[in-house]
C-alpha cells in the first residue's frame, strides 16, 4: 500500500515536472540577434538610422512576448563587412543582419546565407510580386534568394536648372535619348570668360557603364563566369561616352564644379536628392542653383534605364530560430510600416510597390520641403520597375576594375573600339573563369 | 626483466603511443585554427578571408571542445568494447558510434587528417576475432580512409580548409606548421605500421603455440586412448573369468554332483531300486537348482529394463522412451492377459520390438507404428507394421538377419513384407507349462 502511494507519487511529480519545463521551454525568453550598421547606407549623412528598428523591434517583441531582439549598435558602415566577417568567424553571427549587396555573393557561396526558397514558398503571407523587381532580384544569387531587400536607391541624372535655363535650353523630357544628352552637352560646354580653358561643362561623372546599362548591354553576363562586353550595344556605348569626353576638349570637370553650378548634368543616387533637397542638409550643399533630376538618357537599343542600389537583410544559416528570424526579416522587408518608414527616417525608398509609386514619392518630398513647387516625378515607377540591380559576384571588383581602367584609357585615345574591347573580352573571360 | 615486461606489453604500449599521437594530432590542428581565427579578427582582416576560403568554418573553440571531447568518448567506447563481451548487434552498433565519433572529429578539423582512422582500425584488427566480421569492418574503414580527406572531398563538396588558414602565415611558419602536421601524420603512419607488424608476430606465435599445445593434446588423447583399450580388454577378461568362474561355481559344481550321483545310481540301481530312485529324485532336485543356477548367472547379462521389469512394464517403458525421443506414434495392443515367459523368449521378443521400432523410424522414416502381441495356441504372433516408405527388395541387413538368428533359437519363424510399409511377423512357440518361480 505503501508502496503504491509512492509508485503513485513520484509519477504524478515526473509528469508536473514535465509539464513545468515544457512550459517554461515555450515560454523560455528566446534572444534573437540582428547585425546592423548606423548611420545610411548611400553615405549621405542620417542622424536617424536606429529609429526604424527600434519602433520595428518593439513592434515584433509585442507580436512575439517571449523574444527579445538585440543588436550591436554604434557599427559603422565601413567597419561593418568587416566585423560580420569576425562574428562569421568566431561562430557567432547574428540571426538576421543587414547586408551589403557586394558581400552578398561571397557570403552567400560560403554559406554563411540561409537560402530562403523554402520560406518564402512555404509562407503563404508572403509574395514577392510586392517587390520591385530589380529590389527582390538583388537578394538573388544563382537562382536562389539569400536576402530580402530593405531599401533601394536609384541613380538618376541630375540636373542644373538654373543653368540651363540660362543657356535658354529647356529640360529634357523623361524619355530622352542620348542624341539630346549629346546636343544639350555640346550646347553648354564652353569657356563663359573667355580666359581659353572651357569652364562650363555638359556632364560630370557619367561613366561608360552608364551608357552601357541605358542601351540595353550588360558588363558579365548574371552568373558572373563570362564578360558579354563583344555587343554591338557595348561599342555603341563606348563610342558614345569616347564623342561626349571630346567635347571636354581634353580638360576633367570635378564634383566641385558641379557644386559650384559649372556643370549640366551629374548622374546622383537619388538619396542625394533626398538629403539635399530638404532642410537642413539643403543650405549645405547645391544651394546656389536649382536642380532637379530626371531618368537617365536611352541609348538608341536602350531605355532610360538605372542602377539601382539595394541595402540586404539577411538570415544566417547558422540560426538557432530560423522561424523567428523569417518573422523578424518580413517585418522589415515586407512589412508595410516598417517601409513607410524608410521614407519618414532614411533616404532610400521603400522596396515595395504599394509604398513607392510616383505619387507617394512626390509626397513625401513635398513634406519635407514645404513651399516647394510640385514635384515632378511621374517616371519614377518605371524608374523603379526597370532599374538594373547592381550584380556583384564574388570576382565582380577585381574584374569591373580590369575593365574600368582599359575602357578608361580607351576613351582617350583613337584606337579601334571593337578590337580593343575583344582583347578585353578574352582577357576577362580568363580572369573569371579562374 | 624489464625488457621482457616490454617485449609482452608492446602492442599495449605502441596503441597509447597511438592515442597520444592522435591527441596531438588532434589538439595541434583545432588550435591552429583557434589560433589563427584570432590572428584573422585582430588584424581585421576577416572579410578578405572570407572571400579567400570555400566555406565558412565552424566556431573555432566550439570544434577544439568538441573534438577533444569526442575523442575520449571513442577511447571509452573502445575501452568497453574490450573489456564487455559484447553480442554481434552490440559490436555493430559499437563499430557504429565509433566511425561516428571517428567522423565527427575528421569532420570538425575539416578532414586535415585522417590518421584517427588507423588507430580504429588497429583497435578493431586486434579486439574483433571473427573473421567474417573483420573482413567487413575493415572494407568499411578503407573506404572511409580513401574517401575522408579534404583533397577527395573538397573536389565533390564545398568546405574549408585547414591550409586557408595556414596559408595566413608568412611562409616560415607556414612551412614550419606544415612540417609539424605532416611529421605528425606520418609517425602515426609509422607507428600503425609498427604496431601491424608487432600484432602479426603475435599471432604467429600464438599459432605457433596453439600448435605446439594441439600436438601435446593429441599424443595425450592417444595415449588416452590406448588406455581405454586396455581397460577394456581388462573389462573383458574380468568378464570372462568372472562367467567361467560362475560356470565352475555353479555348473562345473553340478554338473560333478550329478555324475558321481548318477554314477551311484547305475551301481546301485540293480542292488536297491528305491534307494536309486530316492536317489535319482535328489539328483533332480539338484539338475533343477542347477539349471537354476544356471539362470540366474544368464540373468545377468539380459537388459537392464528386462531385469528390473516385466516383460509389459519393459516394453511399455521402452515405448514411451521411443516416443519421446522421436517423432513417432506407437500404438501397442496386447491380446493376452499377462506377458510373462521364459526369460530367453521375453529377450527376443523384446529385442525383436527394439529392432523393428528402430528400423521403422531408420530406414522407413516412419510416423507410426503398430504393435500387436497375441497367442494361437502355443504359438505367440508379433506383429510390427508401420506407416513408412517400406522396402521392394528385401535384404538381410537392416538388423533383420539378427532378428532371425534369434527367433531361429527358439525354432520360431519370422517373415517380413515391404510393400506397403513395413511389416514384420514373427511366430515364437511357447514353451507352456514349465513354471519357474
Amino acid at each position: 500500500m505503501k508502496q503504491k502511494v509512492i509508485a503513485v507519487a513520484a509519477a504524478f511529480l515526473l509528469i508536473v515536472s514535465i509539464l513545468l519545463y515544457m512550459t517554461y521551454q515555450k515560454n523560455k525568453p528566446i534572444t534573437l540577434t540582428f547585425g546592423m550598421f548606423a548611420g545610411s547606407n548611400w553615405d549621405v549623412p542620417n542622424g536617424e538610422s536606429y529609429k526604424i528598428i527600434d519602433e520595428v523591434v518593439e513592434r515584433f517583441e509585442r507580436k512575439h512576448p517571449n523574444v527579445k531582439v538585440e543588436y550591436v549598435s554604434g557599427l559603422q558602415k565601413s567597419d561593418y563587412s568587416e566585423w560580420l566577417s569576425q562574428q562569421a568567424l568566431k561562430g557567432n553571427l547574428p540571426d538576421v543582419f543587414m547586408i551589403r549587396s557586394n558581400d552578398l555573393s561571397t557570403f552567400s557561396d560560403i554559406g554563411i546565407m540561409q537560402n530562403l526558397n523554402s520560406y518564402i514558398h512555404k509562407d503563404d503571407a508572403f509574395d514577392k510580386a510586392a517587390y520591385f523587381t530589380p529590389s527582390y532580384q538583388s537578394g538573388t544569387y544563382q537562382k536562389k534568394q539569400y536576402a530580402l531587400p530593405y531599401e533601394s536607391v536609384p541613380t538618376l541624372m541630375y540636373v542644373n536648372r538654373t543653368l540651363l535655363e540660362k543657356e535658354g535650353i529647356s529640360l529634357p523630357s523623361d524619355n530622352w535619348t542620348w542624341a539630346d544628352f549629346y546636343d544639350i552637352c555640346r550646347r553648354v560646354t564652353k569657356d563663359t570668360n573667355e580666359d581659353g580653358a572651357l569652364d562650363q561643362f555638359g556632364v560630370y561623372g557619367y561613366g561608360w557603364q552608364n551608357a552601357v546599362a541605358s542601351n540595353g548591354a550588360t558588363v558579365f553576363n548574371a552568373e558572373g563566369t563570362k564578360a558579354t562586353l563583344s555587343d554591338e550595344r557595348v561599342y555603341e556605348a563606348i563610342e558614345f561616352t569616347r564623342r561626349l569626353e571630346e567635347l571636354n576638349q581634353g580638360m576633367t570637370p570635378t564634383s566641385e564644379m558641379f557644386d559650384k553650378g559649372q556643370v549640366v548634368f551629374c548622374p546622383m543616387r537619388f538619396s542625394e536628392y533626398r538629403t539635399y533637397k530638404p532642410y537642413p542638409w539643403r543650405v549645405k550643399k547645391y544651394s546656389s542653383f536649382e536642380w532637379e533630376c530626371i531618368p537617365m538618357p536611352a541609348g538608341p537599343q536602350g531605355d532610360n534605364v538605372s542602377e539601382l542600389d539595394t541595402l540586404l537583410m539577411g538570415m544566417a544559416k547558422t540560426s538557432q530560430h530560423k522561424d523567428l528570424a523569417w518573422e523578424f526579416l518580413k517585418m522589415l522587408s515586407y512589412d508595410e510600416t516598417t517601409q513607410e518608414d524608410i521614407f519618414a527616417y532614411s533616404q532610400g525608398v521603400s522596396v515595395l510597390k504599394d509604398i513607392t509609386n510616383s505619387k507617394t514619392v512626390s509626397r513625401y518630398l513635398q513634406e519635407d520641403t514645404p513651399g516647394e513647387s510640385a514635384f515632378k516625378l511621374d517616371f519614377f515607377n518605371k524608374t523603379m520597375e526597370h532599374a538594373i540591380p547592381v550584380n556583384k559576384f564574388s570576382d565582380y571588383d577585381q574584374a569591373m576594375s580590369v575593365a574600368d581602367s582599359e575602357i578608361r584609357r580607351l576613351l582617350s585615345t583613337d584606337e579601334d573600339i571593337k578590337t580593343m574591347v575583344n582583347t578585353l573580352q578574352s582577357k576577362l573571360d580568363i580572369l573569371l573563369q579562374n | 626483466m624489464l625488457r621482457k615486461q616490454l617485449m609482452e606489453n608492446r602492442l599495449r604500449y605502441t596503441y597509447f603511443i597511438m592515442c597520444f599521437l592522435n591527441f596531438t594530432m588532434i589538439v595541434f590542428i583545432s588550435s591552429i585554427i583557434y589560433i589563427t581565427t584570432k590572428r584573422i579578427c585582430d588584424m581585421q582582416e576577416a572579410r578578405t578571408f572570407l572571400s579567400m576560403i570555400d566555406y565558412l568554418p565552424k566556431d573555432p573553440m566550439h570544434s577544439m571542445i568538441l573534438s577533444i571531447t569526442a575523442f575520449v568518448a571513442l577511447l571509452i567506447v573502445m575501452r568497453l568494447r574490450l573489456k564487455l563481451h559484447f553480442e554481434t548487434w552490440q559490436l555493430v552498433l559499437c563499430f557504429l558510434v565509433e566511425s561516428g565519433l571517428c567522423l565527427l572529429i575528421m569532420e570538425r578539423l575539416y578532414f586535415s587528417t585522417n590518421s584517427i582512422l588507423l588507430l580504429m582500425m588497429a583497435d578493431l584488427l586486434t579486439y574483433i576475432t571473427s573473421n567474417t566480421y573483420r573482413f567487413f569492418f575493415m572494407v568499411v574503414l578503407v573506404t572511409f580512409y580513401l574517401g575522408a580527406n579534404y583533397d577527395f572531398l573538397s573536389a565533390r563538396v564545398s568546405m574549408t580548409s585547414f591550409y586557408d588558414y595556414i596559408n595566413c602565415y608568412n611562409s616560415f611558419v607556414k612551412s614550419l606548421l606544415l612540417s609539424v602536421q605532416n611529421t605528425l601524420a606520418s609517425l602515426n603512419i609509422i607507428v600503425f605500421i609498427i604496431y601491424m607488424v608487432f600484432l602479426v608476430q603475435d599471432k604467429i606465435n600464438e599459432n605457433k603455440r596453439f600448435l605446439a599445445l594441439n600436438e601435446e593434446l593429441q599424443s595425450l588423447n592417444e595415449q588416452l586412448k590406448e588406455y581405454a583399450d586396455i581397460r577394456e580388454k581388462m573389462g573383458e577378461t574380468r568378464e570372462r573369468n568372472r562367467l567361467a568362474r560362475e560356470i565352475h561355481d555353479t555348473l562345473g559344481h553340478t554338473l560333478t554332483g550329478l555324475s558321481v550321483g548318477l554314477d551311484a545310481c547305475v551301481l546301485t540301481c540293480e542292488l536297491d531300486p528305491k534307494a536309486t530312485r530316492k536317489q535319482l529324485s535328489v539328483l533332480s532336485e539338484t539338475a533343477r537348482r542347477g539349471l537354476k543356477d544356471v539362470r540366474r548367472s544368464v540373468d545377468k547379462l539380459r537388459p537392464d529394463a528386462l531385469e528390473h521389469y516385466t516383460l509389459k512394464v519393459a516394453i511399455d517403458k521402452m515405448i514411451k522412451e521411443f516416443q519421446e525421443i522421436t517423432d513417432v506414434t506407437i500404438h501397442f495392443v496386447c491380446h493376452l492377459p499377462k506377458l510373462t515367459f521364459d526369460s530367453d523368449e521375453e529377450e527376443v521378443i523384446y529385442r525383436i520390438i527394439q529392432e523393428g521400432m528402430t528400423n521403422a523410424v531408420r530406414h522407413g522414416h516412419a510416423t507410426k507404428i503398430y504393435i500387436s502381441i497375441a497367442k494361437e495356441e502355443n504359438t505367440l504372433i508379433l506383429i510390427i507394421e508401420d506407416n513408412g516408405i517400406g522396402c521392394e527388395n528385401i535384404k538381410p541387413d537392416f538388423g533383420l538377419h539378427h532378428m532371425q538368428e534369434r527367433i531361429e533359437l527358439l525354432k520360431g519363424n519370422i517373415r517380413f513384407y515391404g510393400s506397403s510399409g513395413f511389416i514384420i511377423i514373427a511366430e515364437i512357440p511357447i514353451r507352456e507349462g514349465l513354471e519357474y518361480d
